[in-house]
């Protein structure tokens, strides 16, 4: 293993090889059949040296495992964007980083010929002048350092750190900081102020916290891009809804991004541009994102989302022109099981809830998709009354369903 | 701006925080090794002491036992253009609010005025979210989790008068533990002890329902052991599933229940077994979960959980029987 290194250039290799140990858990080595043995060696020992404290390892019939264990319960930040803080560098990398924040004192100028004249006298290091320019153009796009003209010398200056520039407001600032790199999209990135401030978070938690989603931010971050610029995208999509993974390309206008608070799973909400309809990409099946140029109806295709969406009980758009009709009956005791009355109108998005009799409720919603509701239903097993939908294959399957289950737990009556 | 940058390298934390213990006074080959160890990953220190003590990166000096600083001043890193524009997204969604006074937030957007925001709020749609959330635009709610955030920080007990979940008026001396925000609740709570419990439980107080809170002179003198009550809070016997891998069920299960601790193992070509650890106040809650799977997922223990499970889809059976009658 000569050629392994903690650190790794591109994110993408790492992304599904975390994925799978987090969300599976249960694979060995012959089980990652795509790649060759000494790349799932290599991939298991960085993820273990990235991730120590949450690695689990077992022995199993088919060889070891190992798993990625998280306790949403107890994480005050997410363990995965250690993985994000795993890109390799250069020796001159982070020379120049130390010795550029260490020379630029707050009111210090230089020009990139000065800067290596004073890394040289300061350190005793020789650079190309070539080489520190690079570095500090590269800082200014990265608005570490800013620069401005002074007749013909480009003159480069440190931008104020947050202590300089807002001393009073850092007590407030680093708690919101701490929340939201939680909580928030792309909350990786508040981890990393956290890490430049060495402030941890102790104080707030997440319940219904998904860490394994932040695997897809570089996905989130093109599409993001994609939407504020209202361009369309090319998407390379990784599907295995089928025995065998099948890739597949789709001309795309991204246009939301729809994301599940039970499940952590977030979708592409786009314009399928060939197909002429909307539909959804999961996040974590989504391999590439390509930006291309600007979408002439953007506006308008929002518009027509806005106008849809409510007819989405998750994120399916349906695959038939007929809408799904769904008309759940609930017992309810009124007063003593309000509750359940409650979680109905709370979890219903939308659907209209009539008292019919005494406590006797029903439910009824109009849907692109009516097999979207089907698990939300089952949580209602024990008081159903009945369940009707001109969807026949719907109503097929929902009994079909609970039959198996009694059956299941030998609870049928012959 | 990206994301994926060596700016962000857990390496340069190391290093700067070596670099900051070699200004102070120099540091040993040990000091360097423990710092590799408590910031880095697990093989960290392999790869960055060589690469300082051999001059590879020629920021410190050995003067024959220890290391000196060729650095002069502790490194201070300004936000990066991505970090600003995080933060300025963040200025339109009202929990981040919640920290700041307004004028703090007009200071704040003052200082991001350059960076773009990444999203905009009406780019996400959270699509299950409970249409139940809290209010945290009302100037009220703001003043009582700034109080909170006071006494967090302190270690600080306040008085808390409040309307519980089952509707009744309790008021009580607590000792603020953590504020917890459910995303599918969009709410926040508090997780407190009250002064003087025998039994040292915590107690969880939506925010919403808080009439009054004030801080106490009083503070406690240790922090409270939360991970160790969270872990005693868990049942001694898991939940033990079996799921069948029939209509993409085991990816569904695994995605689905990844928020709670729980191993996976395999027990024949399309059946696996899922351990899942919990406690009295997530178990209504897993339940109707693994419900929600149908006769994909079936639950074999523990007895009580089963039994529950078996109560319901009997209950349900007797409503359909009724219903052919």
């Amino acid at each position: 293993m000569s050629d392994y290194q903690e650190l790794i250039k591109s994110f993408q290799k790492s992304r599904n090889y975390v994925r799978d140990f987090l969300i599976y858990g249960f694979k060995s080595r012959d089980d990652f059949s795509l790649k060759s043995g000494r790349t799932y060696d290599n991939e298991r020992r960085r993820i273990e040296s990235w991730l120590q404290e949450y690695i689990r390892s077992d022995h199993s019939p088919q060889g070891k495992t190992i798993s990625i264990a998280l306790d949403s319960n107890l994480l005050y930040t997410n363990p995965l964007y250690r993985v994000w803080k795993s890109r390799s560098f250069t020796d001159n990398d982070i020379m120049l980083h130390f010795f550029l924040l260490d020379l630029f004192q707050p009111g210090t100028t230089y020009t990139a010929e000065e800067l290596t004249n004073q890394i040289l006298d300061h350190y005793q290091v020789l650079f190309e002048t070539q080489l520190v320019r690079k570095k500090a153009n590269e800082y200014v796009k990265e608005g570490i350092l800013s620069s401005h003209k002074e007749g013909r010398r480009l003159l480069y200056h440190k931008n104020p750190a947050l202590q300089e520039a807002l001393p009073s407001l850092v007590p407030s600032l680093l708690p919101a900081v701490c929340f939201c790199q939680l909580s928030a999209p792309l909350g990786f990135i508040g981890s990393t102020i956290l890490d430049n401030q060495h402030t941890k978070n102790h104080h707030f938690l997440v319940k219904h916290g998904y860490y394994g989603f932040t695997l897809e931010d570089e996905i989130l971050f093109s599409l993001l891009t994609a939407i504020h610029q209202k361009q369309s995208v090319t998407v390379l999509n990784r599907s295995n809804k089928t025995a065998h993974t099948q890739e597949e390309e789709f001309q795309v206008v991204p246009l939301k991004i729809l994301v599940s608070t039970r499940t952590g799973r977030r979708f592409l909400c786009s314009y399928q541009i060939p197909r002429q309809r909307f539909s959804s990409l999961r996040l974590d099946q989504i391999q590439k994102v390509t930006l291309q140029e600007s979408y002439e109806n953007y506006d308008q295709l929002q518009e027509k989302l806005q106008k849809n969406l409510p007819f989405c009980f998750g994120v399916s758009f349906g695959v038939s022109h007929e809408m799904d009709q769904i008309k759940l009956t609930l017992a309810i005791r009124e007063r003593a099981e309000d509750y359940i009355l409650q979680r109905l109108k709370r979890e219903g998005r939308g659907g209209s809830i009539t008292h019919v009799a005494k406590n006797t409720y029903t439910y009824e919603i109009s849907v692109f998709d009516g097999n979207e509701l089907m698990p939300w239903i089952k949580t209602f097993i024990g008081r159903i009354l009945s369940f009707e939908t001109n969807n026949a294959f719907l109503r097929r399957k929902f009994y079909q369903d609970i039959r198996q289950m009694a059956e299941m737990y030998q609870l049928t009556q012959e | 701006m990206e994301l994926f940058s060596e700016l962000y390298n857990c390496y340069y934390q190391v290093v700067e925080q070596i670099l900051n213990e070699a200004q102070t006074q120099p540091i040993s080959e040990k000091k360097i090794h423990q710092i590799c160890q408590e910031m880095g990953f697990a093989e960290s220190g392999f790869y960055i002491f060589p690469k300082l003590s051999k001059g590879e990166w020629q920021l410190l000096s050995y003067d024959g036992s220890h290391y000196h600083s060729l650095i002069k001043e502790q490194p201070s890193m300004p936000l990066t253009l991505l970090q600003r524009s995080w933060l300025k997204t963040l200025l339109a969604d009202a929990r981040f609010q919640l920290f700041f006074t307004d004028t703090e937030l007009t200071s704040l957007a003052d200082y991001l005025a350059d960076a773009k925001v990444l999203w905009n709020p009406e780019d996400f749609h959270y699509y299950d979210r409970y249409a139940d959330e809290d209010d945290y635009s009302s100037p009220v709610y703001r003043e009582h989790f700034q109080t909170l955030l006071t006494a967090l920080s302190h270690r600080q007990y306040v008085h808390i008068s409040y309307h519980s979940m089952k509707g009744h008026w309790i008021a009580h001396h607590y000792l603020p533990l953590k504020l917890e925000y459910s995303t599918k609740n969009d709410q926040f709570r508090l997780l407190a002890i009250a002064q003087e419990s025998p039994s040292r439980l915590f107690q969880t107080i939506n925010i919403r329902g808080i009439q009054t809170v004030s801080l106490l002179p009083q503070y406690a003198e240790q922090e409270f052991d939360f991970a160790s009550a969270i872990r005693a809070s868990y049942y001694h016997d898991p939940v033990c599933l079996r799921i069948k891998n029939q209509r993409n069920a085991l990816e569904r299960a695994m995605l689905h229940f990844a928020n709670y601790e729980k191993t996976t193992k395999k027990i024949d070509e399309d059946t696996w077994e899922c351990l899942i650890y919990y406690n009295s106040s997530m178990e209504t809650e897993l339940l109707i979960e693994v419900l929600s799977f149908g006769p994909m997922v079936q639950v074999i223990g523990p007895p009580s959980f089963l039994a529950q499970v078996k109560r319901r889809l009997a209950k349900q059976m007797e409503l359909f029987a009724h219903l052919t009658t």
